[in-house]
Parts: structure tokens; C-alpha cells; sequence
């Protein structure tokens, strides 16, 4: 395995070795070149909050630092070359690249790249983050199992706490939460790469190219389940034959665990082509190979030292209620893989200005990781039909997966411009993603928190058999444009995209639309571009819903495979009444209706953006910047909350012909709507010019979502005695207002104290603000009946943060 | 990592080239004499660009010549004294403009899809980014990829500053860049994929990076393989993860075969808080898990 310093010491020695054979030459021949520059300096940041947030892709650690440093070296007679560049030398998101070679003859190049990505701090109750292995102390697990309520103790109503265990298990989960240390999750990621390429001719290319690339780390995943509950309704007026309602509630256990990151990318590149001005033709070989160190992780559940499986109400072997009650979990994580692609591509130039492009490729994905058992939970074993050896890979019907993917691309390019005043191109592309994997029919898997053997799929008892979903894409695009008068030219342009899926709900979506636009150019100081674009897609047997093919509601259309109408307008003026000032107004415009003759699902989102901007720069003194833009967006959801029993004996809306469980009283829409205003400013001021540079900025950033749910039905559902729907978790909900918010100021200034040594320094003061609800603490111990007192989250949710930072540096240029 | 070792050696090779340091502002004193007499700053400007300084290496083109490489014989020009009879690629048609251009690099694999792509197709030209006579060090006329693509590309320039988004600024650095530039998705100069996407497909750009999403999964989830913008916004997000719609609502646009995936959901319900479906629903990008029938695991 290459490890980061290697890589660093390799890179390194190659440029001191390329410059032990050059320079010595290069000091005896004038013509030889060598230049280059570095930043050097330090830099102090005061942070409160969330370092997380601050530092999310960056590291932004105190002390001295090498920012930046560059060495050019060029030897004339041969043409030799060799640039090196590092970036943040020795941090986290240090950035080192070598390249180098001779003019037109030959290349090669080296690089290593560290990015951080610290996603947030919590507390994690078990240990072991970052491997695959989650404990926790067996004294733990024997006070909470021995405080655990069951269904037969709780009674009819999940949230009442009958024994008092509910709360000793909370106080068992706060005391351990308050004593248990925060876990940091994050990423780390290296690249290193080295590449060659070759020219054999001025026109012939050869290349190949190696990158290995490294995660690791850990990031929070949860896990947890819920139990059902038969909750008495009060009977309405007017209503008969009432049945019990159903409902989820969360009084099982679950909770945020770390999922570990170990994995490698190897990436192979080699090819090679023909490149002449008139034609050219290349071909490209691609391997890339994903090795994720563990194909899975177990964690140990706090709440549980014994195994047993899900009982019923009466307390016998079931499915219901009592769920999670497993020891060990274990959870499958991303497969190794492997996938290749060869790429052919062509260009050439035909007559009357024309040119024809295209590319083929064939690619394969494979992944043959061996599958886990079932569970891990020996309570289910030969329970509910379940295998006796249900804990064993041996039970399975297929010890691996066998997954193949063949994809096939075919872009194809035809532009044509005869006469000076007329344009027009014809692109087709076909991309074909055929999955060959193996479809494996399972006797039944380990559902409800593995607790229970289930034996179907869905609620519509669909067999326990994977699907391979594949598709074809084919797009095939006009566009002609026309210079009617000489400031103005017109556009036009037909679009037709066509999916044909398999193994999934829809067999196909067709999409036609055209569009016009302009440019108007009249004077050389302004420019308008405009342009409207109308399409429409529509669905080609989507499956009936409530059904085994597709379990979800009738009248549900996933918003991607929806019959769709799209309107679109974009217009942008640009105004420059001097070479230093410029004006830019822009506006976008789109309206998407989703589902038109579907009852439920995204049905529409409209976006509305507009920005302007203003530039002005005189090259000697100052260059200022300053930008506005607005954007407002607002999606329409239509949905309803599942009912077992929907007759509403009496109501115009008892429909009783809909065919699953959705009560027209427990209808009920959200619209998102969102507001985000940005505005962006940046001053550079040179006093005294070259020799003194001041620079300011200010950016700024605030969203405001809202989520309006309302129940359209709520005056009929009350008349019949409800309150807003029949159902408590079918009534609309008020959400606060999602706001992030971000503020940053940066200022800064340097002087060249020599030539080309110049020093300066910069502050930066960084504020961040998001007041978003489902920001949790780590335990949440909730009334409602939807809410848990089980799930133990991490609590990494804080973001907030308030930083300044100041930096100086010495800058040298040579 | 040993830093110390790692600082000598940088430092021994520092001190390496400085001691060979000749001028290298003398190496170009001779060039474009005839055109440098009128237009001393554009010249000036074009020695230390990639045009100005390879030219001659790469295509065995003198600096003195570099001039008319693209403005055409001059000749006419200079005896007219006046700023007529010359070729300016930066006041010609779009297309004459990048013809120019072409006239050179249309022998390159990343130009082959030039012609027709959005932004050709959009009247735009090599020099409505490019600056011939200055630029950074990829000719741009901005400082950094990012100002440049978002002079126009507004709505992007929001989605950068928003909660959740790759990371293509940082503001803790000198230039504003961050680890990421548009280019490292994006093929401003054409592609054979949609939204010039540097790839075969938008799917195939992001595995690039999240190669652990690109295997077939047993447990599929299928709107993650045929496209991931159906559920994220890549530029940036309000939302976590770059969410194109809050969980659970997000979810909810898809899914209401049951109970609990069909409520409106309190404020503080487990269904909608913390990671929302994805409290229990962890591998939404599929599972490879025998029981992973739902996702679970």
C-alpha cells in the first residue's frame, strides 16, 4: 500500500533529482529559465462553535505555514520543463503536484491531494468508531435489557410508561450519554497519482496514468425499527362499523452507530490517438478498482444480552411487538468492485464548415462480495418458517451476489455552419445501462429489527426476489440558429429523450419539447440573451399501485418517472458602457407539473432566480465587484396518511373505490417554499500601484424555508367530527422555519517591501447560523405518538459556528 | 510524515534553483518588435503566457511571429497605420473567434465536442473566458475557475455559499479556491454527456469520486443508478447532503406504501428528525445485505 509519505518522498526526490540535471546546465546557459515563487506565513483563528462546520473541507489549524510554493524550470535548448507546486505544505489539505518533461515530445506528472471532510461531533455510546466492531460494557446491556418494558407490561397505549422501566432505562442513557466522551466524525481522503504521456509525433499522443486513492474514516448511520399498535378510535357521528386504527410507533430501539470508512480506489488510464487538425481519433482504456476494507460491521445493541425474536400482543412467537430484541446487529456496507471502459472517439471536419464527432464506449461493473447471513439474531431461528442455521451464510440460497453491470454509450455529433448567418447541429447520444446481475429468490429475510422471519417484501406480498433494474437513455437534440439582421441572431431548438426501463414500474417515459431563444447584440457595449424552452414527458405503463410489481399508493407517481410538463425561460443582459464597468442583469424562470392525472406525489416546483451584478474594473486602481440574487422555490407534495379502515359512512368523500387504504379525510399537501438571498461584494484598491493592495469582501447568505401542510379536506373531516384529518398523524403538522444563514468578511492588504517580495496579511471573520428542527440532542424522549424514548442519536448536530482568522505572509517571486 | 525531512528537502531545492537563477524577464526582450511599438502592453503582457513562452517550442513558432499566429499578416496594418485591416478576435463573431482559436487546438481530445456544445451553441467564444494577453494560468480571464463560470452562472454562485455543497470555495485561502473547480465535473469546452459533464453520464462523474456507490447493489434503490440529481443538488443545498428537498418530504414525494412513511410527522417525531427515514432506512444508495429487502442494512 502506498503511503503518504512515500508518495511525498518520491515526488520530492524526482523534481531534486530533475533539477540535479538540469540546474547545473541551467547555470552555465543563459537561455535557461528558472522561476517560481513561495508564501510563507502564519496564521491564528479564534473559533467558537462548530470547528467542524468551519474546517468542514479544510484545515484551518493555527501556526506557521507554507501556503504556497512553485518552482518552474525550463532548459531551452532541449526544451525541458518541470514545474512543482505544493499547496498548504504538510496540513490536511495539503496539495502537492509535479510535472514535467519535454515540449511537445514527452510528460510526465505526479501528484498527492489531502482533503479533509469533517462531517460533525457527537457522542457515541458504544466504542470501537472507525473500525468494524461496535461494544459496549455487558454491564450496560444488563441494566437496560433489565429495564425494558414489554409489550405485555406497556399495555394498549405505547408511550405509557406502566412499570416505571421507561424511565430507568432513560436515566441509564442520559448518565451514560453525560459520561461518555465525544467521537469526531470524519473523512480523510489522500490521492496520489503519476502519470506519462508520450507523443510519438507531434500527432500521435500515448498516455497512461495510476491514481490510488484512500478514505478513512467514520460517519454516522442509523438503525432502528418501530412496533405496531392498535389504537381505539372514538367513534364519529354518522359512522358505522368503525375498526381500530394501526399505527407505527417508535418505542423499540435504535440508534445512530459509526460506520466505518476503509476504502481504496485504484484507478488505470491508458490510451492513445491520432489528433491532426482536420481529424482526429483516440481510444482509452479505463480500470478502476474499489476495495472497501470492510464488507461490514457488527455492533453490539446496548439494549439486549439475549437473543429472542418479536412476540404478538398475547406474548407468543409474532410479529408485532417486542422487535430489536437481537444482541449483535450487523450491516452490509459498500461491496469491492471492480469496473473496465474502452472508449473510441472520432472528430472530422467536413465540408461547408462541418464537423462530425462521436464517441463509443463499453463499459462492466462487477462486484462479487459474499453475502452475510440473515441475521445475527439466533432468537428467530426456525421460528415463523425461518432456517434452522439462520445465523449461517450457508442458509442463503446464493453465497454471492454475482453483480454485473454493462453499459454501453454512443455519443454522436453533427454541426454544420454552411453559410456564415446559418448554424445548426444534430447530436444523438444512446447510453444503455443493462444490469446482468443475478436475480436470487429468497425463502424470506430477517425483518422488523431481526426480529421476525418475513416472507414477502411489501405489504402486497411480493415475493422476497431482487430486482435488476436497467435502462436505456437515447436523447437526440436540433438546434439551428440564424443571424436574421446583423445584431440579431435567433435560435431554435427540438429536444426528444427517451427512457425504456426493465424491472421497474414504468416501461418507459417519452419526452418531446422545443424551444426558441436570441441574441441581440446591437452595439458592442450591450448583449441580450433570451431564450424559452417548452417540453412535455409522458409515462408508458406505469404499474397499478397497491399492487405486488408496485406497493405503493394508487395514484402515487414518483416525480422522476412523472408525466411532466416543463416551462422554462432564461433572459440575461449584459451592459458595458465603458471597458472598465459592466452591468449584468439574469433571470430563470421554471415551472415543472409533475403527475398531472396522479392523486398523490411531487406534483409541481416552480423556480423563479434573479441576479444582478455590477463590475468595475480599471486595471491601475481599483476593481470592485457587487452582486445581488434572489431565488425563490416552491414545491407542491400531495399525499395521505394510511388508514385501515377509510368507510366514512355518510361523507361525500367516502370513497370506497380507491382501491387501497387512503382516505380522502386524511389527504394532505405540503408546499416547501424557499427564499434565499445571496449577496456577494469584493474591493481591490491599489493605492500606491504595484506596491500597495488593499483588498475587502463580504458574503452573505440566507435561506428561509417553509413547510405549509395543510389537510384540503379539513372542512369535510371536521363536519364528520374530526379534527383536520381522521387520522392524529394524517393532520397537518406546523414545522419552523428552516433558516441557515452565513456571514463572511474578509480584508486584507500587502505591500511589496522589494521587487518581487511582498508581505501582507488578511482577516477573515466567518459566522454561520442553521435553526433547523430536526437537529436533535442525543437522546430525545418525546410525547408524541410517533416519538420514541429508545433512539440514542449521536447529537452531532451542532453547526453554528463564529471564527476569525488572521494570517500573514511573506511572499517571494523569482 | 516526517515535515522536517520533507522541509530540508524542499528548502535544499530552493536553494538549488535560486542559485542558478538567470533574469527571466530578459528572455523575451526581442519579441514582436514591429507590433510592440504600438501596442507595448499587450505584448508585454503576452511573454508571460502560455502562448508567449511555448509557442516557439511547442510549435516551432518565433515570439516575433506570435502576434500574427492569430490576428492574421499585418502587413495591411501597419502600412494603414489605423486599427483597421487587422483581424481581433475579441471584437469578431463568436464563431470567427473560436475558429481562430481552433485553428490550433481543435487537434486536442478535450475540444472534440466544441462544436454545438451549450456554450458554442450559446454564442459564446474561446475569448468570452479566455484572456490571450493575460489571464491566469489557464488564460482565464478571472483568477479562479469558479469567479469566472459563476460571472454567469448565477445560480450556482448562490448554491456555493449554502449549507451543504462541494467544496469549490474556501475563503481561509489566498485565491478564494477550493478543492474543487466547475472543471472537475464540468467540460466548459463540450462533452459527449449531458450538461457538459465530464463523463459518460452524470452518474458516472459522481463515481469518480464515490466509487463505493458504482457497484450493482442485491438491494437496489432505483432512482440512485439512473440518476443522483434526482434526489441531490450538487452545486449546493440548503438541505443536508445536498438534498434537492428535506427529508423526510423528499422521501415522502415517493413512498407512501405505509404507515409510518405516510404521516405528516411532528416536529419532533423519530420518523422526521435527526437523519428523518434515513434514522432506519440507512442505505438509501442500496444494500448488499440478505435482509436489506428494505434498506435497513
Amino acid at each position: 500500500m502506498i503511503k503518504t509519505h512515500q508518495i511525498i518522498r518520491v515526488g520530492l526526490s524526482l523534481s531534486l533529482a530533475f533539477m540535479a540535471v538540469v540546474c547545473p546546465a541551467a547555470a552555465e546557459d543563459t537561455k535557461a529559465l528558472i522561476s517560481g515563487d513561495f508564501d510563507i506565513g502564519g496564521r491564528a483563528v479564534s473559533l467558537s462553535g462548530s470547528k467542524d462546520k468551519f474546517s468542514e473541507y479544510r484545515d484551518v489549524s493555527n501556526g506557521f505555514m507554507i501556503n504556497d510554493m512553485r518552482l518552474s524550470l525550463e532548459n531551452e535548448p532541449k526544451f525541458y520543463y518541470m514545474d512543482l507546486k505544493i499547496l498548504n505544505a504538510t496540513r490536511d489539505d495539503a496539495s502537492y503536484g509535479i510535472k514535467g518533461g519535454v515540449y511537445g515530445k514527452w510528460t510526465f506528472a505526479a501528484s498527492f491531494d489531502r482533503t479533509p471532510h469533517n462531517f460533525n461531533t457527537g457522542t457515541l455510546i458504544l466504542n470501537g468508531a472507525g473500525t468494524n466492531s461496535l461494544g459496549i460494557a455487558n454491564s450496560v446491556k444488563t441494566a437496560l435489557e433489565a429495564a425494558e418494558q414489554t409489550r405485555q407490561e406497556r399495555g394498549t397505549v405505547a408511550r405509557t410508561d406502566t412499570t416505571g422501566e421507561d424511565a430507568a432505562q432513560q436515566a441509564i442513557i442520559r448518565n451514560l450519554l453525560s459520561i461518555t466522551d465525544s467521537t469526531s466524525f470524519k473523512l480523510e481522503r489522500e490521492r496520489a497519482a503519476v502519470g506519462m504521456g508520450y507523443n510519438i509525433t507531434p500527432d500521435v499522443k500515448t498516455w497512461v496514468k495510476v491514481s490510488q486513492e484512500r478514505r478513512d474514516g467514520a460517519r454516522v448511520i442509523g438503525a432502528g425499527t418501530y412496533e405496531r399498535y392498535i389504537q381505539p378510535f372514538p367513534q364519529a357521528a354518522g359512522e358505522a362499523g368503525r375498526l381500530a386504527h394501526i399505527e407505527d410507533q417508535f418505542v423499540v430501539s435504535g440508534l445512530d452507530l459509526a460506520e466505518p470508512i476503509n476504502y481504496r480506489t485504484t484507478t488505470f488510464n491508458a490510451g492513445g490517438g491520432i489528433y491532426k487538425r482536420g481529424w482526429l481519433v483516440d481510444a482509452e482504456y479505463t480500470l478502476t478498482d474499489f476495495d472497501n476494507g470492510f464488507r461490514s460491521f457488527v455492533w453490539s445493541n446496548p439494549f439486549r444480552t439475549t437473543d429472542l425474536g418479536a412476540k404478538t400482543e398475547a406474548g407468543v412467537n409474532g410479529n408485532a411487538f417486542d422487535r430489536g430484541r437481537f444482541v449483535n446487529g450487523q450491516m452490509s456496507l459498500a461491496p469491492s468492485n471492480q469496473s473496465h471502459d474502452v472508449s473510441l472517439s472520432g472528430s472530422v471536419e467536413l465540408p461547408l464548415h462541418s464537423r462530425f464527432t462521436g464517441n463509443v464506449s463499453y463499459g462492466m461493473t462487477n462486484q462479487n462480495e459474499l453475502l452475510l447471513p440473515y441475521t445475527l439474531n439466533t432468537g428467530i431461528a426456525g421460528i415463523n418458517g425461518a432456517p434452522a442455521n439462520v445465523t449461517d451464510a450457508a442458509a442463503l440460497p446464493a453465497s454471492r451476489f454475482n453483480g454485473e453491470i454493462r453499459t454501453i454509450t454512443n455519443s454522436l455529433a453533427l454541426t454544420l455552419k454552411p453559410t456564415e448567418k446559418l448554424g445548426a447541429s444534430l447530436k444523438y447520444r444512446y447510453y444503455d445501462y443493462s444490469n446482468k446481475s443475478d436475480s436470487i429468490l429468497f425463502p424470506g429475510y430477517a425483518a422488523f429489527g431481526e426480529s421476525y422471519w418475513r416472507t414477502v417484501k411489501n405489504d402486497k406480498n411480493a415475493a422476497v426476489q431482487n430486482d435488476t433494474p436497467s435502462y436505456a437513455r437515447q436523447t437526440a437534440k436540433l438546434a439551428v440558429d440564424y443571424q436574421v439582421v446583423h445584431p440579431l441572431t435567433l435560435e431554435v431548438d427540438a429536444i426528444w429523450d427517451r427512457y425504456n426501463h426493465k424491472h421497474q414500474r414504468i416501461d418507459s417515459t417519452d419526452e418531446v419539447g422545443a424551444g426558441a431563444g436570441f441574441v441581440y447584440h446591437p452595439i458592442e457595449m450591450a448583449k441580450l440573451h433570451g431564450a424559452y424552452h417548452y417540453a412535455h414527458r409522458a409515462v408508458k405503463n406505469y404499474k397499478l399501485g397497491a399492487t405486488a410489481a408496485n406497493p405503493e399508493a394508487t395514484g402515487l407517481a414518483n416525480f422522476n418517472w412523472a408525466d411532466r410538463v416543463r416551462n422554462r425561460a432564461d433572459l440575461r443582459a449584459d451592459i458595458s458602457p465603458t471597458e472598465a464597468l459592466s452591468f449584468g442583469v439574469s433571470g430563470q424562470y421554471q415551472n415543472d407539473d409533475y403527475g398531472a392525472a396522479e392523486r398523490f406525489g411531487f406534483k409541481s416546483q416552480k423556480n423563479l432566480i434573479g441576479s444582478v451584478d455590477v463590475t468595475y474594473d480599471s486595471s491601475d486602481k481599483v476593481s470592485l465587484s457587487v452582486n445581488y440574487s434572489r431565488e425563490h422555490r416552491k414545491g407542491l407534495t400531495q399525499n395521505a396518511a394510511k388508514d385501515d379502515a377509510f368507510n366514512v359512512v355518510g361523507s361525500a368523500l367516502d370513497d370506497g373505490t380507491i382501491g387501497d387504504s387512503f382516505n380522502p379525510f386524511n389527504y394532505w399537501n405540503t408546499d416547501i417554499t424557499e427564499n434565499v438571498d445571496t449577496i456577494g461584494f469584493a474591493a481591490e484598491i491599489r493605492p500606491i500601484p504595484e506596491k500597495l493592495t488593499l483588498n475587502a469582501g463580504y458574503d452573505y447568505s440566507e435561506s428561509r424555508m417553509r413547510f405549509d401542510t395543510s389537510n384540503p379536506n379539513a372542512a369535510e373531516a371536521s363536519a364528520m367530527g374530526y379534527s383536520g384529518a381522521k387520522l392524529a398523524n394524517g393532520a397537518a403538522q406546523v414545522w419552523p422555519i428552516v433558516v441557515n444563514k452565513t456571514h463572511e468578511v474578509r480584508a486584507g492588504g500587502s505591500y511589496e517591501l522589494m521587487k518581487d517580495l511582498t508581505v501582507g496579511m488578511n482577516y477573515l471573520f466567518s459566522w454561520y447560523m442553521l435553526n433547523d428542527f430536526q437537529n436533535t440532542g442525543a437522546y430525545m424522549s418525546g410525547t408524541t405518538p410517533e416519538n420514541t424514548t429508545k433512539y440514542v442519536a449521536t447529537g452531532a448536530s451542532n453547526y453554528d459556528y463564529t471564527a476569525h482568522m488572521v494570517g500573514t505572509y511573506l511572499a517571494y517571486r523569482f | 510524515m516526517n515535515t522536517r525531512r520533507i522541509t530540508i528537502r524542499i528548502a535544499a531545492a530552493l536553494a538549488i534553483g535560486w542559485m542558478a537563477v538567470p533574469d527571466p524577464k530578459a528572455h523575451a526582450e526581442s519579441a514582436a518588435p514591429v507590433c510592440a511599438s504600438c501596442h507595448e502592453k499587450q505584448t508585454s503582457s503576452l511573454k508571460s503566457t502560455a502562448h508567449g513562452a511555448r509557442l516557439e517550442k511547442i510549435k516551432n513558432i518565433a515570439f516575433d511571429k506570435t502576434c500574427e499566429t492569430c490576428h492574421g499578416d499585418g502587413a495591411a496594418h501597419v502600412s494603414a497605420g489605423d486599427g483597421k485591416d487587422i483581424f481581433n478576435p475579441g471584437k469578431a463573431t463568436a464563431g470567427k473567434a473560436s475558429e481562430t482559436c481552433m485553428t490550433c487546438h481543435s487537434a486536442d481530445r478535450n475540444r472534440m465536442f466544441w462544436a454545438g456544445s451549450a456554450h458554442s451553441g450559446k454564442g459564446e467564444s474561446c475569448v468570452s473566458c479566455h484572456k490571450v494577453h493575460g489571464g491566469n494560468e489557464t488564460l482565464l480571464a478571472k483568477k479562479t475557475e469558479m469567479e469566472l463560470c459563476t460571472t454567469c452562472h448565477k445560480e450556482v454562485k448562490a448554491d456555493l455559499v449554502k449549507r451543504s455543497k462541494h467544496p469549490l470555495r474556501d475563503a481561509t485561502s489566498k485565491s478564494g479556491a477550493g478543492k474543487m473547480t466547475c472543471s472537475s465535473c464540468h467540460n466548459a469546452h463540450g462533452s459527449r454527456s449531458e450538461k457538459l459533464i465530464a463523463a459518460k453520464s452524470i452518474n458516472d462523474k459522481c463515481y469518480e469520486c464515490h466509487t463505493e456507490k458504482q457497484a450493482p447493489m442485491l438491494w437496489e434503490h432505483a432512482p440512485v443508478k439512473e440518476d443522483c440529481l434526482t434526489c441531490h443538488s450538487p452545486h449546493g443545498s440548503s438541505n443536508n447532503k445536498m438534498l434537492a428537498i428535506k427529508v423526510p418530504r423528499l422521501c415522502q414525494s415517493c413512498h407512501m406504501q405505509g404507515r409510518h412513511q405516510s404521516g405528516t410527522l411532528a416536529k419532533n417525531s423519530v420518523y422526521g428528525t435527526n437523519r428523518s427515514c434515513l434514522n432506519c432506512h440507512a442505505m438509501v444508495h442500496g444494500s448488499n445485505h440478505p435482509s436489506g429487502t428494505v434498506l435497513q442494512r
